[in-house]
């Protein structure tokens, strides 16, 4: 039986408020800022603060959530009703508090604190810790996330030994993008939704579930013709824009499926549309046009300044763009829209896309993203806790001479600027885009 | 000396330290003698990664499985170009042993999807060597689904190998494969029975010898010599009462002369929850039944012992718990090679998570330990604390 003594949640309350406060004080400061790019990116700002605020009042009410992550049939909990609160939120939601330097310190020593070998994946090892520091707050029931990498997977262990009166949901995770792994992946989507059934007293409501996926996929096709627009070159956005669609769209779940996204997304196209219809891009002397093949590092910002002053260069796709192809969902039956959730969630998120199975889906991505996009250096892989990218090193390389485009292959750390820091960064990075271009390699 | 400067002198080892000393020997070769000699005979042998590989499917393929392995390659200077240096050091070995061609004595490969580093080997292999390489799919639960899924994978590697090997594997010739791994199993546990004496007649360092060799020869051989070594040790005396009764947890460990460093601290490893130990024999598979394919699923993923890969964690502390009771176990020694995320997490949630009778050292180590002496230093200064807390 799950309890919650009133000191836990008096300390969820307090760490919460915290980052409350932090976040507040940068919303603030953003949203005075003049220039009309950064001021595109204030609703999703907005958003993270509001959910921040939101679990903040699920811990005050005591109300029923779930605990899970993006990649595990958002749709469903919508449709049920059923607040989520998810890892993720814990590090990418508090990219805003994060930005602020003291209060990231602090976030990486509790972080310390956890006796974790430090070669396991920071994100992870900041998942366990934001549950020990109780800024994820216990859950009504959890469902483990069993992919893509070992990393998850052996941390929902430590999840579930963290909270050992919450019931967890285990599911499976298949390894082919085939329609025999989607049909596994869907039966066990099935089994989630009645697993939260019996344990959070909400119900799947199937015409809600029908409306969410009807809203979500006008929202991806959006998506995809924001991305569609950064094939132009000069690039007309800057490093990283579409990141709010990804958080807006899969990680938040108060904006999940609802109208603030599909107009948010909508802003950032009839943006772009106007800069491209003028002919203007991002940088007014567009050299390099970089595919940064990981999800966004907290230090995106400082590393796009860099990457513009220095190298006029500009990040067009990452990690967590929507260039891949997601599939609409089927909507006409329950069986089509649990196949077409479970293909969306195990088979096109991100990460989730590209790590979970073969290799072939990587260099498929990049090779297209390079030809599409008109690629000149990729940077892959980096991320310290990306093994499977690790041992792909060869391939990628090959693959990259393939399609013309220059690798760059250093490693960091996308939580922890302490592992590489952005001085190292920004001479690794300078160093190789100078010589490549006094090479006249790109 | 060098270990196998005689290795295959000795034709027939006919008593228990005869057997002892030509498996410790296997260890460190390339390939072992009844492997070579299978092989110039003419058969047919199919390397796997990782125990989660049914042999039985290969020996119904009429060929030998060997599980390979890196121990006379200590460098990585070809196999770092495809692998980046946060890739756990055994893979690094041996695909560098791949990639320039010194698995010549294979016919093809199977690689499990066990963790993120193993499972990239398929994508190299099938890139950049001539022969074949099949992906086998292991499921990360032990739910009804994910063992029709794996089933489901054993069909296709059926198919992959009848295949490449120009055979059929019909259910006849799988029940006999079945009925002889088992066999292997039983006198592994009649083995492993053995160390729960007072005074065990072989050490850790040989029994880990003992079931490493055996991933690396056809397995009628190796029963052969199993026989005589259990037969052996059956009448030998105990070789001393140690200072520490140990057990030793933990990712693949295929490397006897690193047990040698802890137990010449005086401790004495007894068991171990180890992929190269009694995690691979602890269940045999059901050889009654029509649906051999699924016996083959209800062993990997149900019946025996699981590594992490393989979640929930709870059945997996109970079988150490289990482990130290039956062995009366003073203290655990939980290794991990660096960058291993699966045996990472295990050794904290080993540490933190639950309380074991016994005490437990965690220690990281690379594919080729160099550092003997730290390793020294930390085993003596943990029987050092368990002598203290029992005084």
């Amino acid at each position: 039986m799950r309890t919650v003594s009133s000191a836990e949640r008096a300390k969820s309350i307090e760490v919460l408020t915290q980052e409350i406060e932090t976040q507040e004080a940068f919303v603030e400061f953003v949203s005075g800022v003049e220039d009309p790019a950064v001021q595109l990116q204030v609703p999703n700002l907005k958003s993270m603060l509001a959910l921040t605020k939101k679990v903040r009042q699920v811990v005050k009410d005591d109300e029923p959530f779930v605990y899970s992550w993006f990649v595990l049939g958002p749709e469903i909990y919508h449709a049920m009703d059923l607040f989520w609160d998810s890892g993720p939120r814990a590090e990418f939601g508090t990219f805003l508090a994060l930005s602020v330097p003291e209060y990231l310190e602090q976030v990486l020593k509790d972080c310390d604190r956890v006796a974790v070998s430090s070669d396991i994946c920071t994100l992870h090892r900041l998942a366990l810790s934001a549950i020990e520091m109780k800024r994820s707050p216990k859950p009504w029931a959890a469902v483990a996330c069993i992919h893509p990498c070992d990393g998850v997977s052996q941390a929902q262990s430590a999840v579930e030994r963290a909270w050992p009166d919450v019931p967890m949901f285990w599911m499976d995770s298949p390894y082919y993008p085939d329609e025999r792994g989607v049909k596994f992946f869907a039966g066990q989507m099935r089994r989630m939704a009645k697993f939260l059934e019996e344990h959070t007293g909400k119900r799947l409501d199937l015409d809600k579930l029908r409306d969410v996926c009807n809203a979500t996929n006008e929202q991806y096709a959006l998506w995809g013709e924001f991305d569609a627009l950064k094939r132009n070159r000069p690039c007309p956005v800057g490093s990283w824009a579409g990141y709010g669609i990804w958080n807006m769209m899969q990680n938040n779940p108060l904006t999940f499926g609802q109208p603030i996204t599909t107009q948010y997304i909508k802003s950032l196209i009839t943006d772009a549309e106007e800069k491209v219809a003028a002919g203007k891009g991002h940088l007014e002397n567009e050299k390099v046009r970089v595919l940064f093949m990981d999800i966004a590092p907290v230090w995106f910002a400082e590393f796009a300044e860099m990457l513009e002053q220095e190298c006029n260069g500009v990040v067009v796709v990452e990690g967590q763009g929507g260039s891949y192809a997601y599939t609409p969902i089927d909507t006409s039956t329950e069986e089509s829209m649990f196949m077409g959730i479970a293909r969306r969630n195990c088979m096109e998120t991100p990460m989730i896309r590209t790590s979970r199975g073969p290799v072939d889906i990587i260099i498929n991505d990049m090779i297209r993203n390079v030809l599409d996009y008109k690629i000149d250096v990729v940077i892959a892989p980096g991320h310290m806790g990306h093994k499977d990218m690790q041992a792909s090193l060869k391939i990628i390389r090959d693959a990259c001479e393939t399609v013309g485009a220059k690798l760059l292959n250093f490693q960091y750390d996308l939580f922890d600027n302490r592992y590489m820091p952005m001085e190292e960064i920004r001479r690794i990075v300078t160093q190789f885009i100078d010589a490549m271009s006094e090479e006249k390699l790109i | 000396m060098n270990i196998l400067e005689n290795y295959g002198n000795n034709e027939n080892p006919k008593t228990a330290g005869e057997v002892i000393r030509h498996f410790r020997e296997a260890c460190y070769a390339a390939a072992t003698k009844e492997l070579l000699e299978w092989r110039d005979g003419g058969g047919k042998v199919v390397g796997y990664y990782c125990s989660y590989v049914p042999e039985e499917l290969v020996t119904a393929a009429g060929a030998v499985s060997v599980r390979l392995r890196a121990r006379t390659n200590p460098t990585t200077d070809a196999g770092d170009t495809y692998y980046g240096n946060l890739t756990c050091s055994y893979i690094r070995h041996s695909w560098d042993l791949a990639i320039k061609q010194k698995y010549d004595f294979i016919d093809g490969v199977i690689v499990p999807t066990a963790c993120d580093s193993v499972r990239r080997i398929h994508d190299n292999w099938s890139r950049y060597l001539p022969t074949f390489s099949h992906q086998l799919v292991v499921p990360r639960r032990n739910h009804e689904e994910s063992r029709k899924y794996f089933r489901e994978e054993l069909v296709l590697l059926k198919n992959t190998l009848e295949r490449n090997l120009g055979t059929t594997i019909s259910d006849e010739r799988l029940r006999e494969a079945i009925r002889l791994h088992n066999r292997t199993r039983q006198l592994l546990r009649k083995l492993y029975e053995l160390r729960k004496q007072k005074t065990p007649p072989i050490s850790g360092a040989d029994t880990l010898a003992v079931v490493v060799a055996g991933t690396g020869m056809p397995k009628e051989k190796y029963n052969a010599l199993l026989e005589v070594l259990v037969a052996g040790l059956e009448k030998a005396p105990g070789l001393r009462e140690p200072r520490a009764r140990l057990m030793v947890v933990g990712s693949c460990l295929d490397d006897p002369s690193y047990l040698d460093v802890v137990e010449a601290q005086g401790g004495l490893v007894v068991c171990d929850s180890l992929c190269f130990g009694s995690r691979i024999f602890a269940a045999d598979v059901e050889e009654n039944t029509s649906d051999l394919l699924d016996a083959l699923v209800q062993q990997q993923i149900a019946c025996r012992p699981q590594c992490p890969h393989v979640s929930p964690f709870p059945p997996r502390a109970e079988y150490v718990e289990g482990l130290i009771k039956d062995y009366n176990v003073d203290g655990v020694i939980c290794e991990r090679m660096q960058m291993c995320d699966n045996w990472g997490m295990e050794s904290y949630l080993l540490t933190n998570s639950v309380k074991l009778s016994a005490p437990i050292l965690t220690v990281d180590r690379e594919y080729f330990s160099a550092a003997t002496g730290q390793l020294s230093t930390r085993v003596q200064a943990f029987l050092e604390s368990m002598e203290g807390a029992a005084r």
